[in-house]
């Protein structure tokens, strides 16, 4: 995961905004200041934007210079004691639980801020391996999950992400099996789904929240996924901003089970984040009412 | 050379280079054997820019913070900063515009110091109304390669071309009011990892760097408005490494401030400035490590606490650290060594080490009566003690009490006399000991006057040989008894006691009936 967003745009700062609120729910539910982990690049708005909320924080950056530009806004700013810094790779810090100088990663966090370059399977399965590291060391805590994807890099495996839609598509039928109807209406949305003119930002939509709600209740987290926002980021990049409650489902015998189905996630609607406005997407993904 | 006259040489290429690659890398191995040294030098420069800031503004939150953040280390003050033009000066070796006696460091090569033991060296600096920063990067380890590859075939690059391949400075904007300046020694080498150790690097801040005296040192206040008096360029500044505080460091244990002010022969000028508390217990100030005078150049450390005791004592050296304290310099023809181990040989300053010896003379005859004064005390405090352990014996009145009144005696004589030998080393303020010590003599007279009745009385009491008028040999087996029972109840006075009753009064209704 490369950060992406060096420089901040107005776009970027109202998706900020928006998560805000939920930190600022999380604050006044924990009663305390909260612990985060994130990549805030050398300008740590972030970090300075929450930080009424936000008390120690690890971040975690691997370009050299950004990472001096983090210390020196740091101490400008009088946090410089309040920031574990890590120097290297998330993905592999996440896996490791450390960096390649023995800085540690140190959990639980309450709110988690990934920034990634290109989508979920970039580059093959090491995201996903990182991300799940991330969720089983968190185990029994529950945090905000915040992770932004640049789509405008596309190096990713699209066949492994409709073999994800292919599952999807037959879990949801197994629901309705006497349903010839809604059988093909599943099927003609998940259809669109893979068509190649679809957006990516739709595909991913669906993609990322039915990953993030499989593993999180595999490791005992119920979810709740916010509708995700769709932003032109720097340079006009396309960028996708989810939202992830993780809620810790203590002494579950199964495996933890959400509020929200399959069929919710895919019936989220997009937000967008453009000229310092948020609002619900004109274009949306069809709509599975079953 | 005047006076003389030479052929002027006309064969200098004009553009003929006279320093060379190689010395990049004797700078980055030689100057430095204790990695902390690195880290003073910035922390030089860190001071000279917050000097420099305090002297022209009003707003004097200043500090320097050092940051730990592996794999690097930064040193960060909010001093004056640096325009570019200065800041390029840094790719300059051996060039410098501070001035010898007012900046603390003035060699242009300390500046560097941190490519000794890192992969790269950055500053980033911010001059206070200018929207800009500046970073100027040095990357060591692609220079060192450079340089190594070349000497494997025996070529060699020019100082210039080395720095300027490897070597950059840039812009980017800032805030108009920041003013600061950040060196990061990023990668650092792994013969250099000693300094991620903290408490180490707080250990060396502490005791080299000009940081306060710690609010808990009782006369902190009292020494600093003492050097302000006389030293007048004395300044400190807040050090943080991560996030700590760092002091100089102290011990309570001591007995109030007094200085010494070293001034030339002439008197006119004020060379140095020491003050020193002395430890108030008895020998070395514990622990000993904070014992000692340690020189102050611009209030850093010189040297280490065994560098006074080399140069200012001659004799009783060990003197010096029954002391804790310090010695400004302020003579500005003393000039530090470029490792600030010791100052540069001069006139100046073998005078100075010459007439320093008054501290050494003064601090040793201070020990000397301490130690009198001490043993003095130390004496009364055994007359007491002794005195009445003495009383509780005569008033059980043990039977051994023959034997022991001999050592009693003694005992008693000795106190008196130690008393009496060391009456005078007791300063007449100390009133107290004074009265004591003259209580305890008393008492041992009058207590020497009773042992020795006691002793007599007891004489007589068990000189039942004569009162049975035996002979010699039946006064020998009697004596051997009485020693044997006396062994053998060493520590059981009370039935020895009942034993030799018993024995006396037995001996006695036999030997009357015999005499009847």
């Amino acid at each position: 995961m490369l950060p992406r967003n060096y420089t901040s745009t107005d776009n970027k700062e109202r998706v900020r905004e928006e998560d805000t609120i939920l930190i600022k729910k999380e604050f006044l539910r924990k009663k305390r200041k909260l612990i985060y982990l994130g990549m805030p690049s050398g300008e740590m708005r972030d970090i300075l934007a929450w930080q009424s909320y936000v008390d120690k924080c690890t971040a975690v950056e691997i370009d050299p210079h950004q990472r001096s530009e983090l210390v020196l806004n740091a101490i400008k700013n009088g946090l410089e004691n309040n920031i574990n810094l890590l120097f290297g790779d998330i993905e592999e810090i996440l896996i490791n639980g450390r960096d390649g100088f023995n800085n540690g990663l140190e959990f639980p966090y309450d709110i988690v801020f990934l920034d990634c370059f290109g989508t979920l399977v970039y580059k093959g399965l090491k995201r996903i391996k990182a991300i799940t590291s991330l969720i089983k060391k968190q185990k029994g805590n529950s945090f905000l999950f915040l992770i932004t994807f640049n789509l405008r890099e596309r190096r990713y495996s699209k066949s492994s992400a409709i073999r994800v839609l292919d599952k999807i598509q037959k879990e949801v039928s197994s629901f309705y099996i006497h349903d010839d109807s809604i059988k093909k209406r599943v099927h003609d949305v998940m259809g669109w789904y893979k068509l190649d003119k679809t957006n990516e930002m739709y595909r991913q939509k669906v993609f990322v929240s039915y990953f993030f709600k499989a593993i999180a209740e595999e490791h005992g987290f119920k979810i709740h996924v916010y509708p995700p926002i769709f932003y032109l980021g720097f340079n006009n990049s396309p960028m996708m901003h989810f939202s992830f409650k993780m809620i810790p489902e203590i002494d579950s015998p199964t495996k933890a089970i959400s509020e929200q189905t399959i069929i919710d996630l895919i019936n989220l609607n997009i937000k967008e984040a453009s000229k310092k406005k948020l609002f619900v997407k004109k274009e949306q993904a069809p709509s599975l009412i079953v | 050379m005047k006076g003389e006259t030479y052929k002027k040489e006309t064969t200098i290429k004009p553009k003929e280079e006279y320093a060379y690659g190689y010395i990049i890398k004797a700078l980055a191995g030689g100057l430095y054997p204790n990695k902390f040294h690195v880290i003073r030098e910035y922390v030089q420069n860190a001071f000279d820019a917050i000097i420099s800031w305090k002297s022209t503004n009003k707003d004097k939150n200043v500090d320097i913070k050092i940051i730990i953040k592996k794999p690097s280390i930064f040193i960060f003050d909010n001093g004056i900063g640096m325009d570019r033009y200065t800041l390029n000066e840094y790719r300059k070796i051996g060039f410098s515009k501070k001035v010898i006696g007012e900046s603390v460091g003035f060699r242009g090569i300390g500046k560097l110091a941190g490519i000794s033991v890192a992969k790269k060296l950055i500053i980033t600096t911010s001059p206070y109304g200018i929207d800009e920063k500046y970073t100027l990067v040095f990357d060591a380890e692609a220079m060192m390669e450079e340089i190594d590859e070349l000497k494997k075939k025996r070529a060699n690059i020019s100082l210039n071309t080395l720095i300027e391949k490897h070597t950059s400075l840039t812009s980017s904007p800032e805030i108009k009011n920041e003013h600061y300046t950040m060196v990061e020694l990023r990668e650092i080498k792994p013969d250099s990892k000693t300094l991620f150790d903290k408490n180490k690097l707080i250990d060396y801040i502490s005791k080299n760097a000009p940081v306060p005296f710690d609010p808990q040192f009782v006369y902190g206040n009292n020494i600093e408005d003492s050097i302000k008096k006389f030293v007048a360029d004395y300044d400190r500044v807040n050090i943080l490494v991560d996030g700590k505080k760092v002091y100089k460091q102290f011990t309570n244990n001591l007995k109030a401030p007094q200085h010494i002010p070293l001034y030339s022969k002439n008197k006119k000028n004020l060379l140095g400035f020491c003050w020193y508390c002395e430890n108030n217990q008895k020998g070395q100030v514990d622990p000993i490590e904070i014992g000692g005078l340690i020189y102050r150049y611009k209030n850093f450390a010189i040297g280490d606490n065994y560098l006074t005791r080399k140069t200012i004592w001659n004799i009783s050296s060990h003197l010096a650290f029954y002391f804790m304290g310090e010695v400004y310099i302020i003579d500005p023809n003393i000039v530090p060594t470029s490792q600030r181990d010791d100052f540069e040989q001069s006139a100046a300053r073998d005078g100075f080490y010459r007439d320093a010896k008054v501290i050494a003379n003064e601090l040793n005859n201070i020990a000397r009566d301490s130690s009198g004064i001490r043993r003095a005390e130390e004496y009364v405090k055994r007359g007491v003690e002794t005195i009445s352990i003495i009383k509780e014996d005569i008033k059980k009145r043990e039977p051994s009490l023959k034997d022991l009144s001999v050592q009693k005696i003694a005992t008693i004589v000795n106190v008196i006399n130690n008393i009496e030998n060391r009456k005078k080393n007791i300063p007449e303020v100390d009133k107290k000991t004074r009265l004591l010590a003259n209580n305890v003599i008393k008492q041992a007279k009058k207590l020497l006057k009773e042992v020795k009745k006691v002793e007599k009385t007891e004489k007589e009491e068990f000189n039942i040989v004569k009162k049975l008028k035996l002979d010699k040999q039946a006064g020998q087996v009697y004596f051997t008894t009485i020693r044997t029972l006396k062994d053998f109840f060493i520590n059981k006075p009370e039935e020895l006691e009942k034993i030799i009753k018993a024995l006396h009064k037995n001996l006695l209704e036999v030997f009357s009936k015999k005499m009847d």
